[in-house]
């Protein structure tokens, strides 16, 4: 159970360490992650404004050239729309001013074209003309409702060569009206090419340009031309054009055109009719998450390890040491519930910790074991109430001191018990009390057998003086008193002799006592007739002067015991010689054997005498225990005589017992073992040896 | 001067015979009784000065005596009321003392010891 209970703990320590560690990690990454997006997003931002202001640059400057073009042209000719459309030929032909024009700036504009206000080309340069496609009617249609410099669409491609983007700027005359249109053309890598990308960016960093109807004007940036690659190609289904259309402002995450996850930025150059994009590979954002995740991830799988290692180290410590404690506490209660004496043991606050089955019939009530403050002893000891409050007085006076105490306490019940009370303080290392046991021992048995013997010394001592005083005074007589005649010495010597013999008779019964209790008696059974036995012990009886009738009445079958003789003449001379002491003179005593099951031979010895008290009757056969001494007069015997006789039947394996009615008489029976039927005949194995004894 | 006269109760018949005889020797005018029921009888007929009563007896014993005549007998009570006693157990000298025994003859006894506590004077019975 507590091994389980302390696997459950080892979990919760480490559960407890590493929820929060992982959480405090998981955090941070998360915060040094977000920290990272927030300040790529601003890269972004910024790298996009750059380039759009890179591409306003462009737009404005081309502005510039196309004003100082037609400025030139309203200078140099009275009439320039006149003239151009005069200077057309047919077919049309190169201008050579156009072409001279062009020349200023090589490579930035590649052809120039002057257009009427309703779109009608008037002039080309060279270049134009060569090239495959003309401005046409879409573009003619732009100029007559556009009012002042604009970038036409794209030309995706316009000659096969390059896409290329178109400047329409008006020439205006006095009254403010367009004379006719300056129109510049220039390959869109040129603009591209103006585009910085790489300064201060990753290198997975891209930038796109798209039309308003989705296809790809130019990229740069890593790897370029990219989205160049795939200039023309129209985009509007991807997820990158749908994020631009449906949320122009927000930055996004997602597969670029090239499936690769970027961070995208859109803007909105002025002046311009596309959209432009820069972004970089998410892998620039989440690598080095990654790799921060890695990193914890192996430290705290290092960590666990070498947690499970110490784990599994000072589990196995903790187990030993529990497996040494439970033994212990296996061991110490054993000794306490195997303990004769009753023991409880209690922590510092009086709350019950141990107590065996002994302690509970000590003190006939169970202590209730308990961590709760309700369940002290000295409460639980006052409620049951079975001890006076003198005694209780005591009890908690011993448990109360710091050292050992002890107590004599008197439980009250039916039959009181005397307990002998010893209180033990237990100490921890440094010397405080924790905690007491009260270990209670049942002395009632020892103060009665105390008692017992120093009644019995003084009983027997009695049963020494009362003959002692008769030799005592008729050995004076004999002495002193004069003129005492032979006849008297004679009778006064007699007193002395009787006296005397009834002293050794005591005096055997001790010794025979001492022999039964010792354990010293052999019994010798042989068969032998039990009626025949009867009559020599009454004969010796009537020989000493009895005067009762005595009768025998076996029948036939009753008469074979088997039974060592010599302790069945003891048994009979008892019971005979209490059966003469306690009935008058002339009456009745009858010696009876009977059958009874079992293969065992009853004998009664009853007589006519004054009877035994019922309360006697239980005390009858106790050594030590007098009867009361009124009735069954202890003045002669040492009232020994029916325990002798209950332990020679018990040796043989029979019983004694009882039955008595106050004033009519007193039958006392003993069972003996029936001996075989043909032994029947064998006479007494033992001459009755009378002398000496009882 | 006239010897107290003297009634012995005591179930031991050697004993009984001892003390009378002494006591005839003596001189004083003795009785005997076996038990304790003949002796009440006895003190009522034979109005004794002195009773010596054995306190272990078979029947009414010498406790029993006692306690008759500090009730039922008082009227024919002895002037001086001996236990003879086998037991000297502070019980049992107690329990003589709330008897009213004017004194204890403890067994075993000598006769000149029975004859010292005869003769002494009756004021240091007890």
């Amino acid at each position: 159970m507590s091994e389980v209970r302390s696997n459950l703990r080892w979990r919760l320590t480490a559960l407890s360490v590493l929820v929060p560690l992982v959480a405090v990690a998981m955090f941070l990454i998360w915060q040094d992650y977000q920290s990272r997006r927030d300040q790529m997003m601003a890269n972004l931002e910024l790298k996009s404004a750059q380039i759009n202001a890179q591409l306003e640059d462009f737009v404005n400057s081309t502005e510039s050239v196309a004003r100082v073009f037609a400025d030139a042209f309203i200078r140099d000719r009275t009439d320039p729309v006149g003239s151009f459309a005069a200077e057309r030929g047919s077919p049309v032909q190169a201008n050579p001013y156009l072409t001279e024009l062009l020349a200023v700036h090589p490579g930035r504009y590649d052809r120039i074209a002057i257009a009427s206000p309703d779109g009608m080309i008037l002039a080309l340069s060279a270049s134009f003309v060569a090239g495959s496609k003309l401005p046409d009617e879409t573009f003619a249609a732009k100029l007559r409702t556009a009012n002042g410099f604009t970038v036409s669409d794209v030309f995706t491609p316009l000659d096969g060569v390059e896409p290329n983007v178109m400047f329409a700027y008006p020439m205006r005359g006095s009254g403010g009206a367009p004379l006719a249109w300056v129109i510049l053309k220039s390959p869109l890598t040129v603009i591209s090419g103006s585009l910085d990308m790489t300064t201060g960016f990753p290198d997975s960093a891209k930038s796109g340009i798209f039309d308003s109807t989705g296809h790809v004007l130019a990229g740069t940036g890593h790897e370029a031309p990219h989205p160049g690659l795939i200039v023309g190609k129209d985009i509007s289904a991807s997820a990158v054009w749908r994020q631009a259309s449906l949320y122009p402002t927000e930055p996004w995450f997602g597969p670029g055109l090239d499936d690769v996850q970027r961070a995208i930025f859109f803007g909105y150059p002025k002046k311009t009719p596309w959209i432009t994009t820069v972004g970089f590979a998410q892998a620039e954002l989440f690598g080095p998450l990654w790799n921060r995740v890695y990193i914890f991830s192996g430290g705290l799988l290092l960590s666990i390890l070498g947690a499970l290692v110490l784990a599994e180290f000072t589990g196995r410590r903790e187990r030993r040491a529990w497996e040494l404690v439970s033994s212990e506490r296996q061991t110490l209660s054993a000794v306490i519930a195997g303990a004769t004496d009753g023991i409880l043991v209690l922590d510092s606050d009086g709350r019950v910790l141990h107590r065996n089955r002994r302690f509970g019939e000590c003190f006939d009530f169970d202590p209730i074991l308990g961590a709760t403050t309700e369940r002290r002893f000295p409460d639980q000891l006052r409620a049951a109430g079975t001890l006076s409050e003198a005694d209780e007085h005591r009890v908690l006076g011993a448990l109360a001191g710091s050292d050992v105490a002890v107590a004599a306490v008197t439980v009250k019940r039916l039959h009181a018990r005397d307990l002998q009370l010893t209180a033990y303080p237990i100490r921890a290392a440094d010397g405080e009390v924790t905690g007491r046991t009260l270990v209670a021992r049942d002395v009632t048995d020892e103060n009665r057998v105390r008692r017992m013997k120093s009644e019995f010394v003084a009983h027997a001592s009695h049963q020494l003086r009362t003959p002692l005083t008769g030799i005592l005074t008729s050995s004076e007589l004999l002495l002193g008193a004069p003129g005492n005649e032979p006849a008297t010495h004679a009778r006064w010597l007699n007193v002395v002799h009787s006296q005397a013999l009834r002293m050794r008779s005591t005096i055997n019964t001790l010794l025979n006592l001492s022999q039964l209790e010792s354990g010293w008696i052999g019994v010798d059974r042989r068969a032998f007739d039990a009626a025949d036995l009867a009559g020599q012990v009454i004969e010796t009886l009537t020989a000493a002067g009895s005067e009762h009738r005595f009768e025998i009445d076996f029948s036939p079958e009753a008469r074979g015991v088997l039974a060592d003789a010599d302790k069945i003449i003891e048994v009979l001379q008892n019971l005979l010689d209490n059966a003469v002491k306690y009935s008058p003179a002339g009456s009745r005593i009858s010696v009876r054997g009977r059958c009874s099951a079992g293969s065992k031979v009853v004998v009664e010895v009853r007589d006519q005498g004054v009877g035994i008290r019922r309360d006697d009757i239980k005390l009858l056969f106790s050594p030590y225990e007098r009867a009361s001494a009124e009735d069954r007069g202890l003045a002669s015997g040492t009232g020994l005589g029916l325990y002798i006789v209950k332990s020679l039947i018990e040796l043989h394996g029979g019983e004694v017992w009882v039955d008595s009615e106050l004033g009519v008489g007193t039958s006392f029976f003993f069972s003996l073992d029936h001996a075989d039927p043909h032994q029947h005949a064998v006479p007494a194995a033992t001459t009755p040896a009378m002398a000496g004894r009882l | 001067m006239t010897l107290p006269s003297i009634l012995v109760i005591d179930d031991n018949e050697d004993l009984r015979e001892i003390i009378r005889t002494f006591c005839e020797i003596a001189g004083y005018p003795v009785r005997v009784a076996a038990d304790g029921d003949v002796g009440l009888i006895e003190i009522e007929a034979f109005r004794p000065d002195v009773v010596l009563v054995d306190l272990l007896m078979p029947g009414k014993d010498g406790f029993a005596v006692l306690q008759s005549l500090r009730t039922d007998y008082q009227h024919v009570r002895p002037r001086r009321v001996i236990a003879i006693s086998a037991l000297t157990d502070r019980v049992t000298v107690s329990r003589l003392r709330a008897l009213e025994v004017d004194a204890v003859l403890p067994k075993p006894f000598s006769l000149s010891e029975l004859r010292s506590l005869l003769t002494e004077p009756q004021h240091a019975g007890g």
